[in-house]
């Protein structure tokens, strides 16, 4: 197994292009099926990494690369941007390999670039014209817009799942039918990931690839090209249309099994590669370095993994970090800190196993003082030696873990929503707060992990469904909050209900008396634990307590103050 | 005294009604989307009192048929409800009542003092529970969002708008609103109760609005104040938003109407409008006649009939059109009578028809609790029908299930059953058998977050794809042309989400059942039939190699066609 690495490349344009990278020897550009991202090419990455460097890039809009194409119209926008990654990455010629929508990518690209490809390795392509075409893009993209009774993610659940049922997924014709078993639910969930990832917009590059799929089209590719006819494929009729229409001579077809599909690729290219010269492409940096003035992926280090955080280390000062709630993510604690942008350096992290972020933390003991040890390391790995926190629910006991464990770390401690949870109440909470969302054959974790978010807008504790656990908040449903929540709910999975129970169970009474760093206790009035703040602080040496506006957006308001004293 | 269901034919259609009692008859209404199941406390009350209370399901809702021709376009507010009215003078036609008392509630009151505007000479006494003043702008605005699209969807997920509006019902007052003035200080519902509702929504189905809609624009006073009958308007302290009554009560109503102001408890609420019937209407209130015949004989389709059992009612479709010997139809385990409708289309007409639910399935009453389901018990319920309607010789058509109930009907009354056509053999080796009991049926009990019906959608729609529908491996792919739209599935997990658990003792019963000993001491003719690529056509081959007197066929996947080959070996 080749070590693979991961890394955002900054565009001309600022955008960001999410990439896997792994081994040594000739550049290798690595292209995706829709709607999923690099890292469904683990096996490609694996196998291709023995001769070539392999860049494996997320397609723009979908994995964690910036929807930086604006027209995507033929692809050819999507072609324009592997050339900008070459640029970035320094290279002037490479071999492209693309899978499905990947494949239709390359062919556009060594269309128009074909002094930058030397090869072209051509995977689960074919021919999609006229009625055959139509007949597999008639109903194939369906609206996944969020909605408020979450059946979005019922539908999202339908075409993943039956992907593995009927080519085209939305068929219902015998012959259309994939002697295939149904994929298992964990996988099925892994695709659905992708699809919240892309967003109502996963159509984007994924259709127009339907619409370029053709013999027309492929055959005005002038240079050498490998294409891979793969008996198990699902796509064989098509890649059989397509060969049967006749290629010209600068195409070599590879028949294989489904076994040997990397085997005779590798094996060509390896002979291909003697009559190249393809210099070795540069390190790729994880360069944290802000290019320009707007949040920003980068990658921390920690554990032998990568954690990702969104920020931006510009500006002057102590950096801010931000750390999120249990199911959360970044995304969720941004908002807190975008009023710092350019001002000061700020850090919201994806905590390990959360969001994008490797889950490098031991699964047996996930407690606040593990997570703090691994952010702890994070920081250092990207030169960050003194920090103000910013904890919103979990994330305040992880940073007075923080200040315990690295006194000259933390400077200020913010914690938004803390609590003391003891006796009946916490084993109620850890009774009932987190129900499992592993994912189901049927897709109904989807329909529970919605509920759930849902109801915590409605009651305290959401599973408190009675008057006295009525929430009385306005816009009580706000589905594009519970879509992200959600989402960033269904990645880290069930591992949610040992984060949780990480709050649940800190001895918040015992090691608050022990805080050193001065300490905000801040929390929105509207919040049902708001109760709990006072007591809290009340048991801090240097504290204080702040009543938060309802938006984040306005909390610096209160914290840039506190920061200064 | 005992509440007893019928439907009652009205031109083109049946209308749904429970009644009860004797005297003079009252007219029950209900809210949308619901049915005369509401109206039952109040049906009860009014019996005791002398009174014939007849419940009657909306046209579209509960088990009455829709609007012929459907809900009309176009319709301006104050006559939103018009297409109404002429059901109604047909059903008090068919009932032999020159007049009756109204009493509704929310849509029920607004269709009441529609009808009683525009038929005043049929209406006794107009008696308006839950009724309201508000100005159409203010309709405009709760009513935007309030009636979600809930067409069947491939994917189920119109399930779970229907769970969404339902469960919010007791959250917010309109359901979609989501801010602190409109949310109920209440306890939320258990799960069976909010599945419960849910199936009455899915009963009204898509078209859920049709009268539910008009409903709110015709709360309003110019239109109430309208009224010549004797009328009442019930101000029960103990509703939610009384500030709505107040609104018409501050409007003005004419001297006709009578203001009955219960306190805050439903028999307080209730018994209000009784006692004002009893003092001003029982005396000259005509008794109303005995229960008209619930089908029309000469009509070649299939209707819907209430057959009285021991304990109660099961619903039937028959058609009695026709002559020789009757054909009876019998569902699957999770399935109704409706699922037999194209199959049975062949005989209309030709045959006497009837098909019935089972016992505790599609819309029967619960005859039998879930662990006395049984085959036996289902053949003894299904020759109590037939006594019922003095039947004395049938055919059988049995779907999967039905085929071993249309065997134990020959075994306890031989001579009944004549011939037997099984559409799906039930036959299962041990190792079969246990495996199908053990993952067959997985519970559907209802879930606090709807999610109970997302598995029941994909049961019904991996039955379709795979055999058993458990089995997602390649060896369990059915590779044949499938319906698996939303429209194909959406009946089908309908029958299964109103049966619920009880699907668990109904397959068990089916899959228990000793189908190869039962074959072999077959003495009815009898015909397997299943179709070729089918999940369970190789059972055929199984059931032929215990009984090999038997005959079998293959189908096609022309369903139209299936009758057809039951009907040449009937004849035989």
């Amino acid at each position: 197994m080749a070590t693979i690495t991961k890394h955002f490349l900054p565009l001309t344009d600022g955008g960001q292009i999410h990439y896997r990278r792994a081994g040594h020897g000739p550049p290798l550009i690595i292209m995706h099926p829709s709607p999923n991202s690099s890292a469904n090419m683990t096996t490609a990455i694996n196998a291709f990494s023995e001769i070539f460097t392999c860049i494996a890039l997320d397609t723009p809009g979908y994995g964690l690369s910036d929807d930086v194409v604006a027209d995507p119209t033929l692809l050819w926008g999507y072609a324009d941007v592997v050339a900008q990654v070459l640029d970035g990455l320094g290279i002037q010629q490479a071999c492209i390999y693309g899978a499905a929508t990947g494949a239709q990518i390359g062919i556009q690209f060594a269309r128009k670039y074909s002094a930058r490809t030397a090869l072209l390795l051509l995977d689960a392509n074919g021919h999609f014209g006229g009625a055959a075409g139509e007949h597999i893009a008639n109903g194939y993209f369906q609206d996944i817009t969020p909605v408020r009774d979450g059946s979005h993610l019922i539908r999202i659940w339908d075409m993943c799942r039956h992907l593995s049922v009927f080519f085209p997924w939305q068929s219902t014709r015998g012959t259309d039918r994939l002697a295939l078993g149904v994929a298992p639910p964990d996988s099925i969930q892994h695709s659905v990931n992708d699809y919240l990832r892309a967003g109502p917009g996963y159509k984007k590059a994924y259709y127009q690839a339907m619409v370029v799929e053709t013999w027309e089209n492929t055959r005005q590719v002038s240079v050498p090209v490998h294409m891979v006819r793969n008996s198990g494929s699902v796509l064989l009729p098509h890649t059989d249309a397509l060969i049967a229409k006749g290629l010209p001579p600068n195409f070599t077809i590879l028949h294989c099994d489904p076994p040997q599909r990397f085997k005779v690729q590798l094996d060509a290219a390896k002979q291909k590669l003697a009559q190249l010269n393809l210099p070795t492409p540069r390190p790729s940096q994880n360069d944290h370095t802000p290019s320009y003035q707007r949040i920003q992926n980068f990658y921390a280090a920690a554990r032998g993994g990568q954690l990702r955080i969104r920020g931006n280390l510009a500006g002057k000062g102590r950096p801010i970090i931000a750390l999120h709630d249990p199911a959360g993510s970044s995304l969720l604690v941004e908002p807190i800190l975008a009023p710092y942008l350019g001002q000061r350096p700020i850090i919201a992290l994806d905590l390990p196993g959360n969001g994008e972020s490797d889950n490098v933390i031991d699964p047996s003991n996930i407690t606040s003082r593990a997570y703090a040890e691994i952010v702890i390391e994070a920081l250092n790995s990207i030169g960050v030696h003194e920090v103000d926190v910013i904890g919103r629910y979990s994330g305040g006991p992880i940073g007075m873990e923080m200040s315990f464990q690295h006194p000259a770390l933390v400077k200020h401690l913010v914690l938004a929503g803390v609590g003391i949870y003891e006796g009946a109440e916490q084993k109620s909470l850890l009774d009932n707060y987190t129900p499992s969302i592993a994912p189901r054959w049927d897709g109904a974790h989807l329909v529970r992990a919605w509920a759930i978010m849902r109801d915590q807008g409605l009651f305290w504790p959401w599973f408190n469904r009675t008057k006295s656990g009525n929430l009385p908040s306005d816009n009580s449903i706000d589905v594009p909050m519970i879509h992200l929540r959600v989402m960033e709910m269904l990645k880290i999975g069930d591992q949610y209900q040992k984060a949780y129970g990480a709050m649940w169970t800190y001895p918040m009474r015992e090691r608050l008396p022990k805080l050193k760093v001065p300490a905000l206790f801040a929390v929105p009035t509207w919040e049902p634990i708001y109760s709990k703040n006072a007591e809290c602080a009340a048991l801090a040496t240097y504290s204080r307590t702040a009543d938060l506006a309802p938006r984040m957006g306005d909390w610096h308001q209160e914290f840039t103050p506190f920061f200064g004293s | 005294m005992s509440i007893k269901r019928y439907f009652v034919p009205i031109e083109s259609a049946q209308l749904h009604v429970r009644r009860v009692g004797e005297g003079p008859a009252v007219i029950l209404l209900h809210p949308s989307p619901q049915s005369s199941s509401f109206s039952i406390p109040m049906a009860l009350k009014l019996a005791a009192q002398g009174f014939t209370a007849i419940a009657v399901d909306l046209p579209g809702y509960g088990l009455s048929d829709p609007l012929v021709g459907g809900y009309p376009k176009g319709l301006d507010h104050d006559h939103g409800l018009d297409p109404y009215l002429p059901p109604f003078v047909q059903l008090l036609d068919a009932l032999g009542l020159e007049k009756a008392v109204f009493y509704g509630n929310a849509t029920g009151a607004e269709l009441s003092h529609i009808f009683a505007f525009n038929h005043p000479n049929r209406v006794a006494v107009a008696m308006l529970d839950t009724a309201g003043h508000n100005p159409d702008d203010e309709v405009d605005k709760l009513t935007d969002g309030y009636f979600p699209d809930t067409t069947p969807k491939r994917d189920g997920g119109h399930l779970l708008t229907y769970w969404d509006m339902v469960r919010f019902l007791s959250i917010y007052a309109p359901w979609q609103f989501t801010d602190k003035a409109h949310r109920l200080p209440v306890d939320q519902p258990p799960a069976d109760k909010v599945h419960e509702k849910l199936i009455e929504y899915l009963r009204a189905g898509q078209n859920y609005a049709d009268a539910y809609r008009p409903a709110f624009y015709t709360a309003k006073g110019n239109l109430i104040g309208r009224l010549k009958v004797p009328a009442t308007l019930t101000r029960w302290e103990g509703k939610a938003n009384i500030a709505e009554i107040d609104a018409l009560i501050e409007y003005g109503l004419p001297p006709n109407f009578t203001v009955l102001r219960p306190g805050p408890s439903m028999d307080q609420r209730l018994d209000a409008s009784v006692d004002y019937l009893v003092q001003n209407y029982k005396a000259i209130g005509v008794p109303a006649p005995a229960q008209p015949r619930q089908i029309d004989s000469a009509v070649k389709r299939l209707q819907k009939m209430w057959i009285d059992v021991p304990g109660g009612q099961m619903l039937a479709r028959v058609c009695m059109a026709g002559t020789g010997r009757p054909i009876l139809g019998l569902h699957d385990p999770a399935g109704s009578s409706k699922r037999l409708e194209s199959i049975l289309a062949p005989f209309i007409g030709k045959h006497p028809v009837i098909a019935i639910d089972n016992p505790t399935s599609g819309e029967s009453d619960k005859l039998l609790k879930r662990e006395d389901i049984s085959i036996e018990a289902y053949a003894r319920y299904a020759i109590a029908a037939l006594d019922a309607l003095g039947i004395k010789e049938v055919d059988v058509i049995g779907r999967y299930s039905g085929g071993q109930v249309a065997m134990e009907m020959s075994a306890q009354r031989p001579g009944l059953v004549k011939h037997i056509g099984q559409l799906g053999v039930m036959i299962f080796s041990d190792a079969e058998r246990a495996d199908l009991l053990a993952n067959y049926t997985p519970s559907i009990a209802p879930q606090w977050d709807g999610s109970h019906l997302v598995t029941a959608w994909a049961i019904i729609r991996d039955m379709n794809l795979f055999w058993p529908w458990y089995n997602r491996t390649k060896a369990g792919v059915i590779a044949r042309d499938v319906s698996i739209d939303g429209p194909t599935l959406h009946p089908r997990v309908e029958d299964l989400l109103k049966m619920g658990d009880a699907y668990q003792n109904a397959y068990a019963a089916s899959f228990n059942y000793p189908m190869a000993e039962k074959l072999k001491q077959l003495k009815v003719p009898c015909l397997v039939a299943d179709l070729p690529g089918s999940g369970t056509y190789n059972r055929i081959a199984m059931a032929k190699a215990v009984a090999p007197q038997i005959a079998t066929a293959d189908l096609t996947e022309d369903a139209a066609s299936w009758g057809v080959v039951f009907d040449r070996f009937f004849a035989s």
